[in-house]
């Protein structure tokens, strides 16, 4: 398995990796530059699926966030993907509200939340705190 | 929970406890009083068994007296004497040593009774007739060696009771025994021993008798105590017992209200919150416990064995269902962050069906909310929350319409307020007219296919009319109205047969028209109004606010509104409903059209303000028609223009002039490319009006002529500005309805000219 040869040490400053995937650039730069979480370091993006499983196997992130609709492979099946590689990434899947069974299909793949487009830091920064607070916790 | 950790249960067991505590002690207390009394038992037959002891003693000194009287061996009796008095020295020690007896096995007893002040006084009155009676028996006790000469031999006279003596005793009635001094001495000391012994023995056996009697006496009082101690003990475990259970019974009663009572709250909540509450559990199927109010949103009375999918299979559809029956699985999985995916819920304002009973079906809005419910640190339930949200999203909706339909109003109005006066209130009359003309064409009755599309016809022409004015007006709102009605006749238009109810839906088109057109009259009354309250406060005082509203009202290309509200509003209809509205309707119309098209127009209208009031209408409709085709299909872009060598402009021409007996002459000339008429013939081959061999054959004159053909239009989009195809058609019909004749001439790449006769008005009305 691929997981055999990835990298899984922590950062030394004892952060938590943060994987961007999203097909828009802007989007990319959107959520690193509004990222206010003192935990989380941005250690890669990836405009589509093929690209977040490579960098993936390279070095797995703690937490990635997850566009759907991408070329080359879609945010589906690289959540299967992600979580095959490591089960307990915790994904936060971030996309446009037309469809909510696409939305559905991809967290029945693993991931663990989800965050509408359009969203202000705020709501950025509050969904990353729920999803850091643990999957399944909803005290 | 730990071993210790009872509970409820605590008070129960501490209690039995107790009770049980209570009764080892009472049966310890019994055992220490039972072995009390066997002590006292064995006290008793020691001290009867002891009382004999000093009649022994006695017995023995008396035999040992006629045995040495015998002169009959003395050791043996002797001997027994020692331990007689050895033995009950030893018991009466031992009694006054605190009651220690050892009985004859070895076992020892306590005998308490000999401790009390009269067993002691008792017992040392004994102890002092037994000392006086030791001193007594000492010299006999202590007496060693023989009591008779050793010479003498010793009589056998005994031989008959089997004993030997020993040495023969100093006997007063033989005289023929011979004692040495000891065994005188002896004798003495036995004489006084006997005579001492004949009464203290019976003392003493007296003592050890009352001694017995009394350690019976205490005995039967130990009897009576365990007795009273069992009978108390039992009377306290039972009232204890009693105590115990009606504390608990009290208990049980408390708790048992408590829990009636909280299930009561619980029923009560349910029965009474406004929202649908139930549990589903693992495998989706809804609680036993559920609020009323659920019967009410899912219309349904039976809950019992229902699972959440047949909760909602019939009244959703069945892609919904699937999500949301995705959705809640999500919800029992371990990964998803329940916070998280809200957002997605599918059923979050889900829009349901339920059968009417009347028939059809009532559509709702339904808001179902799920929350994990953990027990133990497990999923053990979600929680479902639904809310009837109909009339919630009901008004959202009511509301969104209604901001739309203010922001259409607004724009109306500011629109208004672009609009040329006498225009407006010209458009409103004719509108009025024609729709009303509509009105009356539809209630014609007709029965055949003929008749409909004549009836259908007649309405297009009134409607294209009305969207044609409103487009130059620039009365969006007005025209999109127009339009939508224009697209529900091209739809019947299309249909390979009518039926009188085929004209149904128009009717629904033509109200919503007509009040479009009241509400624009409407706001058009509020402005004059507006303005005469402006302009009566500012005659009467001059106020600055008005002063600022009426500059905002006249200010840059409102002056015209202005000048024509000035006039009262009564007066508005007539004054302005001459044909100096039309000048303005069609400048105003080639600039818009032209601004659209991109192309650069100046319009000279002369002679209009001399059309008669029987022509007024239809010159309008006719114009409106041909300026904008002039400025959609004649003019050329300014840069065509430019190659050209014409100016970038375009001038375009509308003359009226009465023509005396032959009647009037309208005019619609541009200077732009002319009819083309290759392409004039492409489109009639394309939308089917000739064939391409019957074009080939047609000259000039007649190819111009297939412009005046229903359904010819050369724009290539359907827009509202052109290319509906029934602009020239209608000019034909109207000057045709008028009796008058149409001319066409035209020159490519330099102009086209329109040319309409018309007769005296009076030989008009007349046709």
């Amino acid at each position: 398995m691929a997981s055999a040869n990835a990298k899984a040490q922590p950062l030394t400053n004892g952060k938590l990796k943060l994987m961007i995937c999203d097909d828009s650039n802007i989007i990319r730069r959107k959520i690193e530059r509004e990222l206010q979480i003192e935990r989380l370091q941005v250690i890669a993006t990836a405009a589509n699926g093929k690209q977040a499983v490579e960098a993936f196997r390279k070095e797995p992130a703690d937490v990635v966030t997850m566009d759907i609709t991408m070329p080359e492979m879609d945010g589906i099946e690289c959540v299967e993907n992600l979580v095959k590689i490591k089960p307990d990434v915790l994904i936060l899947v971030i996309s446009a509200l037309s469809d909510k069974a696409t939305a559905i299909e991809a967290l029945k793949k693993g991931a663990n939340g989800f965050l509408c487009k359009p969203f202000t830091d705020r709501q950025l920064t509050e969904a990353l705190e729920e999803l850091l607070r643990g999957a399944g916790n909803d005290d | 929970m730990g071993i210790l950790d009872l509970g409820r249960y605590k008070g129960i067991v501490f209690a039995i406890t107790g009770f049980l505590v209570f009764i080892a002690i009472i049966l310890a207390v019994n055992h220490g009083k039972a072995g009390q009394f066997s002590d006292n038992v064995a006290g008793v037959r020691f001290l009867e068994n002891r009382a004999k002891q000093p009649g022994a003693v006695y017995d023995i000194s008396v035999q040992l007296a006629e045995r040495l009287r015998q002169g009959e061996k003395i050791d043996e009796t002797l001997s027994s004497l020692q331990k007689a008095a050895a033995a009950f020295d030893n018991s009466l020690n031992s009694l006054a040593n605190g009651g220690m007896i050892t009985d004859a096995s070895g076992d020892v007893f306590v005998l308490p009774t000999m401790t009390t002040p009269a067993a002691v006084e008792r017992l040392k009155n004994a102890s002092k007739l037994w000392d006086g009676y030791k001193a007594k028996l000492n010299p006999v006790i202590n007496f060693s060696g023989s009591p008779y000469y050793t010479a003498q031999p010793a009589p056998a006279p005994a031989a008959a009771n089997g004993k030997a003596p020993a040495a023969a005793p100093a006997a007063p009635a033989e005289p023929t025994v011979q004692y040495s001094p000891r065994g005188r001495r002896l004798q003495a000391a036995l004489n006084d021993l006997v005579q001492y012994g004949n009464t203290a023995h019976g003392q003493l056996a007296k003592v050890m008798t009352d001694l017995s009697v009394e350690v019976e006496a205490a005995s039967r009082t130990e009897t009576g105590t365990l007795r009273a101690i069992q009978v108390g003990g039992m009377v306290a475990a039972l009232l204890l017992l009693g105590a115990i259970f009606l504390f608990f019974a009290r208990n049980l009663r408390k708790e048992e209200a408590a829990s009636n009572r909280q299930r009561k709250e619980t029923q009560d909540i349910l029965r009474t919150v406004n929202e649908g509450l139930f549990l589903l559990d693992k495998d989706l199927k809804l609680g036993s416990e559920r609020s009323m109010a659920l019967n009410g949103i899912f219309r349904r009375e039976d809950f019992s064995d229902l699972t959440f999918d047949k909760l909602l299979k019939d009244i959703v559809p069945e892609k919904t269902l699937k999500t949301a029956m995705d959705y809640v699985a999500l919800l029992w999985g371990e990964r998803v962050n329940e916070k998280l995916v809200k957002t997605i819920n599918p059923l979050n304002e889900v829009e349901v069906h339920f059968d009417n009973p009347a028939g059809g079906f009532d559509t709702h809005f339904l808001e179902f909310d799920f929350n994990r419910v953990k027990s133990e640190g497990s999923l053990s339930h979600l929680l479902v929350t639904v809310n009837d949200v109909t009339k919630r999203v009901m008004l959202s909706r009511e509301l969104q319409d209604s901001q739309e339909k203010a922001q259409a109003q607004l724009d109306l109005l500011l629109r208004i307020l672009h609009v040329e006066p006498d225009s407006l209130t010209s458009f409103l009359t004719d509108a009025d007219v024609s729709l009303k003309m509509v009105n009356s064409i539809l209630k014609e009755p007709a029965r055949e296919e003929t008749a409909f599309r004549a009836k259908i016809d007649g309405i297009y022409r009134q409607v294209h009319a009305v969207k044609g004015e409103a487009a130059a007006l620039g009365l969006k709102t007005v025209e999109q109205r127009a339009h939508a009605f224009e697209e529900s006749l091209n739809d019947l238009k299309g249909r390979p047969s009518l039926s009188g109810s085929d004209f149904l839906p128009l009717v629904v088109k033509l109200d919503d028209l007509f009040n479009h057109l009241a509400q624009v009259r409407e706001m058009l009354s509020r402005l004059v109004d507006l303005h005469h309250a402006i302009a009566s406060k500012r005659s009467a005082g001059g106020e600055v606010a008005a002063e600022k509203v009426d500059q905002w009202l006249a200010g840059q290309e409102q002056t015209q509104i202005t000048k024509a509200l000035v006039a009262p509003p009564a007066d508005v209809a007539e004054a302005t409903g001459a044909i100096g509205g039309l000048e303005r309707t069609l400048e105003d119309l080639a600039a818009r059209v032209a601004s659209s098209q991109s192309k650069r127009v100046n319009l000279r209208c002369t002679g209009l303000d001399a059309v008669p009031e029987a022509y007024r209408r239809a010159v309008k409709d006719i114009t409106i028609q041909l300026v904008r085709n002039a400025v959609v299909h004649g003019i050329e872009e300014p840069s065509e223009r430019a190659k050209a060598n014409k100016a970038e402009t375009g001038a375009l021409a509308v003359e009226f002039s009465p023509r005396g007996a032959d009647g009037y002459e309208l005019i619609v000339q541009d200077d732009g490319r002319g009819l083309q008429l290759d392409r004039i013939k492409e489109v009639a081959v394309e939308r089917g009006l000739i064939t391409p061999a019957q074009a080939a054959l047609l000259d000039p004159r007649q190819t111009m002529a297939l412009i005046f053909r229903p359904g010819f239009s050369t724009a290539d989009r359907v827009t509202t500005d052109a290319g509906r195809g029934a602009g020239m058609d209608l000019v034909r019909i109207l000057v045709a309805e008028l009796g008058g004749r149409v001319g066409l001439a035209s020159a490519g790449g330099k102009f086209s000219k329109f040319k309409i006769w018309l007769p005296t008005a009076q030989s008009a009305a007349a046709a």
